[in-house]
């Protein structure tokens, strides 16, 4: 099963005072599915006049938080089966919403990898969510009923 | 993603990685990448002038290349890398344990200075 409803709204220089750009997706929970994110986030900042180097940080965090999900997925109980985006532009900030459907998982609790040790000692792990901690101005994990949702921002001006 | 290699540059083994490095991706990358590093290997350059996109799964390959490379004792170095990737490597510390040149013709000179030194 592939893509089940996706809806962009242009921008309306005159209505966007009231209402911000959004963008509202799902996605099935494998890696397949992060190139089809990472076209999205694309169109969606180009359509919205992003910079190409925002687009690169706000996509490389999304990827990473979205390949986290779906790498654990199996070692979860209930596992995660959807992952619902919404993102939206309003006043200069980027404000994306992550959410699954899996058992309680919080990604921030993974401890930050140790960038001071030698070559043979670096664990590769966690380097994903330390990115996307460093690239974005804000990350917020909250339990909402039976789902997990990452909150992230990023100013854009 | 694609991944070229060259024709061998004396001493050295040259591949252009190109594209987006991204989850799928990155498991083509390690299987192509480990398959090349042998003892034989005398050095291996990465140039990644042409690489856009490369995300952590992507980043643990050349990681895991280090360590495999470091292990035999030949350089591996990367070149070209875009300023994107370039600011990447430098927030998870990759600048400080991989060796990084801004071209390939840099790159090459030091790496064979460091072979002659070895030798």
């Amino acid at each position: 099963m592939l893509a089940v409803n996706v809806s962009i709204r242009e921008c309306d220089p005159y209505l966007d005072f009231m209402r911000p750009c959004t963008l509202s997706t799902k996605f099935d929970v494998n890696l397949d599915e992060t190139g089809r994110l990472n076209q999205m986030v694309r169109h969606f900042g180009k359509e919205h006049g992003v910079s190409d180097d925002h687009v690169f940080v706000i996509n490389l965090s999304l990827d990473e938080l979205v390949t986290n999900i779906v790498v654990h997925a199996g070692s979860r109980d209930p596992k995660a089966h959807e992952i619902v985006l919404r993102m939206s532009i309003n006043d200069a900030v980027v404000r994306v919403e992550i959410e699954d459907d899996g058992s309680a998982f919080n990604p921030l609790d993974v401890p930050a990898p140790n960038l001071a040790t030698s070559l043979q000692d670096r664990d590769p792990g966690g380097l994903g969510i330390h990115l996307a901690r460093s690239l974005m101005d804000g990350i917020r994990y909250s339990r909402v009923g039976r789902r997990n949702v990452l909150t992230l921002t990023k100013r854009i001006d | 993603m694609t991944f070229h290699q060259e024709e061998q540059n004396g001493d050295i083994t040259i591949v252009r990685i190109g594209g987006q490095v991204d989850s799928v991706k990155a498991v083509e990358l390690e299987n192509l990448t480990m398959n090349l590093i042998d003892g034989e290997l005398k050095g291996l350059l990465l140039d990644c002038t042409e690489m856009d996109y490369i995300n952590s799964a992507g980043l643990r390959v050349f990681l895991l290349a280090a360590k495999q490379m470091d292990q035999i004792g030949a350089p591996l170095a990367f070149c070209g890398l875009v300023p994107n990737v370039q600011m990447i490597f430098e927030t998870i510390g990759f600048d400080r344990i991989l060796t990084v040149y801004g071209s390939r013709g840099d790159a090459l000179e030091n790496m064979r200075a460091m072979n002659e030194q070895s030798a």
